[in-house]
């Protein structure tokens, strides 16, 4: 191994400066400038001497090491124990002795002075070398090369092209690789590459994988895959990392890439961070880009959902934002989105009119030349509860009917109970000042238009619409009740045919057919009778008082009879009759219906034709052991009939969340229940799947039967399932009773990805700043002068320490060099 | 905020969309009528001092409300029907017997369940044995540690379920206040010494049997009206004191969609 003290370049300009000097002082010797000669002859000595020195030094290493070949680096250490500042204090001694030289050998000519001075100097520095006891260390060493790691986001948004003609971003990122063949061989002399690719994960490619990578990643983890790089490569030798991307980022770079604990964790990967650009400008796009929503929402309230309308690359342009809920429009809004990349937020109010879950949908039209198309609508799912259940009771009259629903409506902390009783009318006599009575208009307006679907249940019990000019509103109760409301219709001189109701939108809402004014015969019967339950009476939810049909029958027979009845046409075609009259007749000689429920659109409605239901809790209670509790359940049951109650059911189907990946597993569990509402073991429940946000003309995916556990619960696991909304429907029986149960989830296309698809160059400019790296921006070859750390891991294989001071020429040469000093001092004449 | 001139002022906007036809029945049976049920307790005919009054209250009560009314019908604390007239009558003018255990239970369950007694008395005193047998008598019904009779403040929804009042006078107005028994919050016994049947009660002729004293026929009047405010009581509970919070109430219902979007037609 060859030492060497200077460089090659030193070395010459040693040399030529000793050539130069030499001539200098030759030229002020003729021209006898002896003091300058001198001087120069001095610093040619000095320079000869470097050089000498040098080969000296690697003279002795040779001759000390003969082996020195093997090894590959070495450097100087100092054995004695003076260090550094034993160094600085020799220097100071040969510049002394130098300086005293000087001065001692005044009057010699040039050449010889500076001969003397030169000698004396050489024995000073030899001496030194004795003193401070310098070595060479020589090593066989070996360094690791370190690493590179490309990382290259293969997330769907790079899947998108700026223009139709032009490239997709991944296509640019494989041109890239392939440019950059030149840099990459220079970077494999020193540091190994190793590509990654990242999405929502990382995974470990190679340039030739990329070539068929599809980039269909749900998201873009920037950070992810940094704090992965960084785990990876933790205690090894990390020489910076590559980062490629269209910088449409999502989770925590795609808000504020700037922001101080960002900045804080890019500085955490204590390494460089370079950035390449994959996409352009020009992308066209308007996405729902974000929903703010509550994920609950109470029943019959308003609920506030709000959308982030983000609009890139087209012209200013009006547009409808659309609301929808199960493939029905809800709520439309004109919006202005200037042109250029803004964001404009949209507002919809909406008021579910049931519990359960909602899908929901908002969605803008599809612009020409978009990029994305299915970031133009967005679904979301809200959870409707219920606070308390909210009923209306208008009745015509006081009566024993009325202050027993009343009473019993008051009595359920569950019942938020808003009551109108028409305490007189036009027919009462009064002569007293109304400033004596504590009576109220009756609200019609306010009711009837104003709040009434903020209402769960409307009871007309006995009240004729007529005098109070509500002709108008009968419409409104109708579309009230089809869109979702509960309504009942209890009987009473006011009510049904003789209320008026006939060919009224309210009868339309009934579940019974009326007698039309020229129909002839009775529309009230006075007698007493006792109802006779159906078939279906015996078991329908409204009419269970008790579970088992025998049961609830016996029940039902220990009722005290009731008196009157309103005389009805009929029961509607799809009505269901729960009791009937045990002797009269409709004209089409059927028994006449006395309690009849019936579904209109998505509401309900209940009637009974009688206004002595209160007999069943009041005058049943005269008995000793009956405490009139079965006016009590008939109510119960009615209201949470009326409501769709999901809390009523024996089977309930249930997905493990509200929203899926494509792909997701989705873990539907099923519970049965008893009529004890105990779980029911080994019971079958039949399955079916549908796809679709319009429940009418939503597919069948798949139906599947399963068996209940010990538990009553069995879990089934849906697979592969594309987006959309999905009902899994359930049914089962529980004896003779065929119970349904259904839940709806969502599978979103793309998670967050393509909801802001254009390219962010800020962010792979923030975190090339943050770590030192460069910003490459929109570069096709990764140029070599990027600044890659060094390999930093060495490895000492041998070592060997070679002493210059001990060497026994080195003695020789002092005394040589003091004995001919001393020889032309004496030559000179001095001693 | 409804305020209470409003809510009165309003009354003849509200009642003049009275009925476009005359139509006298309300009820579609006699099951479905208000009636008195005059309870008869007490010696030979003590029980029954008024025996018009009932009658003429009824008409009254006809005529004044929207409440369908039937004629009164006597029943004793054991009858089989005395649950199908939830509101109950019973004055004097002798002390009463405290009826049987039987009888007492059918009170207690009457009065627990939800029917409602109205004790008046022609007895002209506030002390006098019919007074002291009517207290021993609710004491039987109710036994300690329950409640017995109290006075009913003036502002009970009772003065104001139809009429707005503020003390309860019969014939004579020797008690200032009404006594009664409240159970879970509900008024199941109004007792008022005022001897009220003696203000209601009407010859054939049409006459009035007995002067009101002190106040004569104003104090019949209110008599009446207190009368009618009991049997609203009855049938509507607290339902007026209730009004009063159904402007909140709705106002803390948000249910209408205020964004100025429009709704597509389906």
């Amino acid at each position: 191994m060859n030492i060497a003290l200077f460089s090659m370049s030193s070395r010459i300009a040693i040399a030529i400066a000793a050539v130069v000097l030499v001539i200098a002082t030759l030229i002020a010797v003729r021209r006898g400038r002896s003091r300058v000669a001198s001087v120069l002859g001095v610093g040619a000595l000095a320079a000869i001497g470097a050089l000498a020195g040098e080969g000296l030094v690697a003279l002795t290493v040779r001759l000390a090491a003969p082996a020195a070949a093997d090894f590959n680096e070495y450097r100087w250490v100092f054995l004695s124990p003076y260090g550094r500042w034993g160094l600085y204090i020799g220097m100071l001694v040969v510049g002394a002795i130098v300086a005293l030289s000087w001065r001692s050998s005044r009057g010699a000519a040039p050449w010889r002075r500076a001969t003397l001075i030169g000698l004396r100097g050489a024995a000073a520095v030899a001496a030194m070398v004795v003193f401070l006891e310098p070595a060479v260390e020589l090593r066989q060493v070996a360094r690791e090369p370190n690493r590179i790691a490309v990382l290259i986001d293969d997330s769907k948004s790079m899947s998108l092209a700026e223009s139709t003609q032009g490239p997709t971003r991944i296509e640019r990122v494989r041109r890239l690789i392939k440019n950059s063949q030149t840099t990459l061989t220079a970077w494999e002399r020193e540091h190994k590459v190793d590509y990654y690719t990242f999405a929502e994960t990382v995974s470990a490619t190679s340039p030739a994988a990329l070539a068929a990578d599809p980039a269909q990643g749900r998201s873009t983890l920037i950070r992810k895959a940094l704090e992965y790089v960084r785990s990876r490569y933790e205690g090894r030798d990390l020489a910076g990392i590559v980062l490629i991307s269209d910088g449409a980022a999502t989770g925590s770079f795609d808000e504020d890439s700037g922001d101080g604990a960002v900045r804080d964790f890019l500085r955490s990967l204590d390494t460089r961070v370079h950035t390449v650009w994959a996409a352009r400008d020009g992308l066209k796009d308007v996405a729902v880009a974000r929903v703010m929503a509550d994920e609950f929402a109470f029943v019959r309230t308003v609920v506030r959902l709000e959308a982030v309308i983000r609009t890139t690359g087209l012209g200013a342009r009006r547009v409808p934002v659309t609301l929808s809920t199960d493939g029905q429009p809800l709520r439309e809004k004109q919006i202005d989105l200037p042109a250029g990349e803004h964001e404009v937020t949209v507002s919809f109010e909406v008021t579910p009119p049931r519990v359960g879950r909602y899908v929901y949908e908002i969605s803008v039209p599809v612009a020409p030349g978009e990029a994305v198309k299915t970031n133009n609508t967005r679904s979301f799912v809200v959870r409707v509860i219920r606070d308390k259940i909210r009923v209306l009771q208008v009745a015509g009259s006081p009566s024993w009917d009325v202050r027993a629903l009343r009473q019993m409506l008051k009595s359920n902390p569950n019942v938020d109970l808003i009551s109108f009783f028409i305490l007189r009318t036009q027919d009462s006599i009064s002569l007293v000042p109304n400033d004596e009575m504590s009576l109220i208009p009756f609200p019609t307006r306010e009711l009837f238009e104003e709040q009434l679907p903020s209402f769960d249940v409307i009871v007309l019990q006995n009240f004729e619409y007529l005098p109070y000019g509500m002709g108008d509103y009968l419409e409104n109760i109708r579309s009230y009740v089809e869109g979702g409301g509960g309504l009942a219709m209890l009987g009473g001189a006011q009510s049904f045919t003789s209320g008026g109701y006939y060919g009224t939108p309210v009868a339309a809402a009934l579940p019974v057919e009326l007698y039309g004014p020229f129909d002839s015969g009775p529309i009230i019967d006075t007698q007493k009778f006792s109802p006779v339950l159906t078939g279906a009476g015996t078991q329908h939810p409204v009419t269970a008082l008790r579970y088992s049909a025998n049961d609830n029958l016996a029940a039902w027979k220990a009722l005290p009879p009731l008196e009157g009845v309103n005389l009805v046409a009929g029961p509607k075609p799809d009505a269901t009759v729960l009791a009937t009259h045990p002797k009269l007749k409709t004209k089409s000689g059927k028994p006449m219906p006395v309690i009849v429920a019936g579904d209109y659109g998505k509401g309900r409605s209940l009637v009974f034709t009688t206004d002595t239901l209160w007999k069943y809790g009041f005058v049943a209670a005269a008995r000793a052991g009956d405490n009139g509790r079965q006016y009590t359940k008939l109510w119960e049951n009615s209201i949470r009939w009326l409501i769709q109650d999901p809390d009523l059911r024996n089977l309930h189907v249930d997905s493990d969340a509200v929203e899926y990946v494509p792909g997701a597993p989705v873990r539907v569990t099923v519970r049965l229940l008893g009529r004890d509402y105990q779980p029911l073991p080994n019971g079958e429940v039949a399955l079916i799947v549908k796809r679709g946000a319009n429940p009418s003309t939503a597919e069948q995916v798949q139906a599947v039967k399963l068996k209940v556990g010990d538990d009553g619960t069995a879990v089934y696991e849906l697979g592969g399932l594309t987006p959309g909304v999905y009902r899994v429907q359930g049914s089962a029986k529980i004896g003779d009773r065929q119970i349904d149960a259904s839940d709806i989830f969502l599978v979103r296309e793309g998670g967050t990805e393509l909801d802001r698809p254009v390219g962010d160059k800020s962010t792979l400019e923030d975190i090339a700043a943050a770590t030192g790296g460069s910003a490459l921006g929109p570069v096709d070859e990764l140029p070599a002068r990027l600044k890659m750390d060094p390999p930093r891991i060495v490895r000492v294989d041998r070592r060997t320490d070679i002493e210059l001071w001990s060497r026994p020429g080195l003695l020789f040469l002092i005394v040589g060099l003091l004995g001919l000093e001393w020889l032309l001092r004496q030559r000179s004449g001095y001693l | 905020m409804l305020t209470r001139r409003q809510l009165l002022g309003g009354a003849a906007a509200g009642l003049a969309f009275a009925l476009a036809r005359a139509r006298s029945a309300h009820a579609i049976g006699p099951g479905s009528k208000f009636r008195f049920g005059h309870l008869q307790l007490g010696p030979g005919t003590s029980w029954n001092p008024r025996p018009s009054a009932l009658k003429k209250l009824s008409w009254e009560v006809q005529k004044r409300t929207s409440v369908d009314v039937d004629d009164p019908v006597i029943v004793t604390p054991t009858s089989d029907t005395l649950h199908e007239t939830p509101f109950v009558y019973l004055t004097g003018e002798k002390a009463i017997e405290i009826p049987s255990n039987a009888g007492v239970e059918a009170l207690r369950r009457f009065l627990t369940f939800g029917g409602f007694l109205l004790i008046d008395s022609a007895e002209g005193s506030t002390d006098g044995p019919y007074a002291g047998s009517v207290r021993k008598l609710i004491s039987a019904i109710f036994p300690p540690p329950a409640k017995s009779l109290e006075i009913i403040p003036e502002d009970h929804v009772v003065y104001k379920s139809f009429y707005l009042l503020d003390k309860p006078v019969g014939r004579l107005a020797i008690a200032p206040a009404m006594e009664g028994v409240i159970r879970d919050g509900r008024l199941v016994c109004a007792y008022i010494p005022n001897d009220l049947g003696g203000a209601w009660a009407r010859d054939d002729f049409g006459n009035y049997d007995f002067p009101c004293e002190p106040g004569g026929e104003k104090q019949r009047e209110l008599s009446f009206r207190l009368a009618i405010n009991l049997v609203m009581y009855a049938l509507c509970l607290d339902y007026k004191s209730d009004q009063v919070h159904v402007p909140f109430i709705m106002k803390r219902r948000r249910w209408k969609p205020d964004d100025g979007a429009s709704s597509p037609t389906k």
